[in-house]
């Protein structure tokens, strides 16, 4: 039971870093993006794959899988240049499609819907991070520092255009800002983030396969976002413990096995819905997408 | 590659097009209306086929006749949802963020529902003596391709027909064009809205119907298509009722022509690949108005 719990706590962090993130581009910045699956797989398979196959140690693959999210998240801001609004969001669905179609179907370099297993579990010092309570230490402190960059992020003077960006980009260029660099700079942030939480994912799980990073997966964080409140500080986390633990909890209402992932949905579904209709700003946030 | 195999991609593009350019057609009828991007379609898709199929076989119903009560069922559910969900969404003011949400909501709900009601596995709708082969020259399709080809290219002329010709068609353009102006000349928006809506559902869940009777059912149908009939309206431009047929059936004939030149499961990467081009290059699609410029 214990195992279960801390499990549940090692996955809640897990989200509510990648939640955290999307919040610096949907909460600060104004941009929905549905991409953050694809970030998170990035870094996922890039420390699966470093670890794995090449055998260097995690921070390596840590590093990498940032990098490469990071170089990513510029490419996404190349269809800013010209669209906003709707097109911005279909142009991230188009990412996320074609990022998730590569690590499902390029077998020679991420082994496709086979997956990766096999992956070390984290060492700190040279000592491995084998039991649960050690690795949702782990968690916790990784979970810590994050909320603690976006916090920075969201208080500093960066953060202060973003949300000008948020309320009216062309008074913002008005003002002589180079919106374009402030936008790239948000994704790359949040990109680099959702990676380092791929990292922490894959030596937990210690198997990867495409299946965790699909479009449903983005829109499970972005609903993270805006249920817990977008723009403030806890916020995401909140919708993080909220969307892990109430599926995780409707488990224990004995429900028949092959209906309950699906009962789950439709709750997830029509909370959605509820939230937009009825509180747009989601729990405790402070940004409405509604009045 | 040979003449022959050309033409047979082409028709086997065309057959799967026009089903993605009839969801297209509705998805981007309310687009131009509604000035969100209406994703609750792909519940009406899938709704459409499953409607057809209980109909069909739990009444014993003729198959015309359950796709009528179908196609009749979405119309209704369209303007259920214009009602229920995107009024009061409205009435709040409620941002494109909040409205996509509401809208994936809506998806992954009734997704789920139809899990639960018909089970994970494939579904198959068309009676297995209704499927003749037909040839022409060397080129094969089967009798309910035609048919469904006939019948999309059918609905897509009656769409444009009702709005170049009815009031309510007018009126829908007139709300396209700018809700500002028509609100000024006493156009309510309410009534054409509520039409808008059983409209597009109507011409979406025939299209998951067609689809349904060509290939077969799985939950999972609306919102794969949703993504591809998204990507069929930003290539015809968004708003555009040709332009939507157009991009549909090109997106069948490059899903048809990326299978023949590499394996198939490279189809997704290939068509959302070009859905970026578009976006970066031509956002304004192939006959979309040009986009509103973020510039001082």
């Amino acid at each position: 039971m214990m195992e279960y719990l801390l499990h549940i706590l090692i996955l809640t962090c897990i989200y509510g870093v990648l939640a955290m993130a999307l919040d610096i581009v949907v909460g600060h910045a104004g941009l929905l993006s549905m991409t953050q699956a694809a970030f998170f797989g990035i870094g996922a398979y890039a420390s699966a794959l470093l670890t794995t196959v090449a055998g260097v140690p995690w921070p390596v693959g840590l590093g990498i899988g940032m990098v490469l999210s990071s170089l990513m998240a510029c490419a996404i801001a190349l269809p800013s240049l010209r669209v906003h609004d709707d097109y911005f969001v279909v142009a991230t669905l188009g990412f996320q499609m074609v990022a998730y179609s590569l690590l499902n179907n390029w077998i020679g370099l991420t082994q496709g819907p086979f997956g990766v297993a096999g992956i070390p579990p984290l060492t700190v010092g040279g000592y491995p991070m084998r039991s649960a309570w050690m690795f949702a230490l782990v968690a916790l402190v990784f979970c810590g520092i994050s909320w603690f960059v976006v916090a920075r992020v969201g208080r500093s003077p960066f953060g202060r255009v973003l949300r000008a960006i948020r309320e009216d980009e062309i008074l913002v260029l008005a003002l002589g800002k180079d919106t374009l660099y402030f936008k790239v700079t948000a994704f790359v942030v949040s990109g680099a983030l959702a990676a380092a939480a791929g990292t922490l994912y894959a030596h937990y799980t210690t198997y990867v396969d495409p299946s965790s990073f699909t479009i449903m997966e983005s829109i499970l964080i972005a609903s993270m976002v805006i249920i817990g409140g977008a723009g403030s500080p806890w916020g995401p986390i909140l919708g993080a413990v909220v969307l892990v633990t109430i599926p995780e909890g409707l488990r224990f209402l004995g429900l028949p096995v092959g209906m309950a992932g699906h009962i789950r949905q439709v709750v997830y579904g029509s909370t959605l819905v509820l939230v937009m209709v009825a509180r747009p700003r989601g729990i405790i946030g402070r940004y409405s997408f509604g009045r | 590659m040979d003449l022959e195999t050309f033409l047979q991609l082409i028709v086997n593009g065309l057959v799967a097009g026009s089903t993605y350019a009839l969801f297209a057609l509705g998805f981007t009828l309310m687009f131009a209306t509604l000035r969100f991007l209406p994703l609750n379609c792909a519940a009406a898709y899938t709704g459409g086929a499953y409607c057809t199929y209980s109909v069909s076989v739990s009444c014993g119903a003729p198959l015309w006749l359950s796709a009528v009560v179908a196609v009749g069922c979405c119309a209704l559910g369209g303007a259920g949802c214009e009602k229920l969900l995107h009024q009061p969404l409205r009435n709040r003011r409620a941002t494109d963020t909040g409205l996509l949400l509401a809208m994936l909501g809506v998806v992954i709900a009734f997704q789920s529902f139809v899990s639960l009601v018909f089970g994970d596995h494939t579904v198959v709708l068309r009676p297995p003596a209704a499927t003749r082969a037909l040839r022409c020259g060397n080129v094969r399709f089967t009798d309910v391709q035609l048919v469904s080809v006939a019948v999309c290219a059918a609905l897509g002329l009656s769409l444009w027909i009702i709005q170049k010709r009815t009031r309510l068609g007018v009126l829908q353009r007139a709300l396209a064009g700018d809700v500002v102006l028509a609100r000024t000349v006493g156009i309510e928006p309410g009534r054409v809205y509520l039409f808008v809506c059983a409209l597009a559902f109507a011409l979406v869940g025939a299209a998951g119907v067609i689809a349904g009777l060509d290939t077969d059912l799985v939950p999972t149908m609306g919102f794969s298509t949703l993504l591809l009939a998204i990507t069929a309206s930003v290539i015809g431009g968004m708003g555009s009722t040709g332009g939507a047929a157009v991009g549909g059936l090109f997106i069948g004939v490059l899903q048809q022509m990326s299978a023949w030149a590499l394996p198939t499961e490279w189809q997704d990467a290939i068509v959302f690949s070009v859905l970026i081009g578009f976006l970066i290059v031509r956002p304004q699609g192939l006959c979309g108005a040009p986009l509103r410029k973020t510039t001082v």
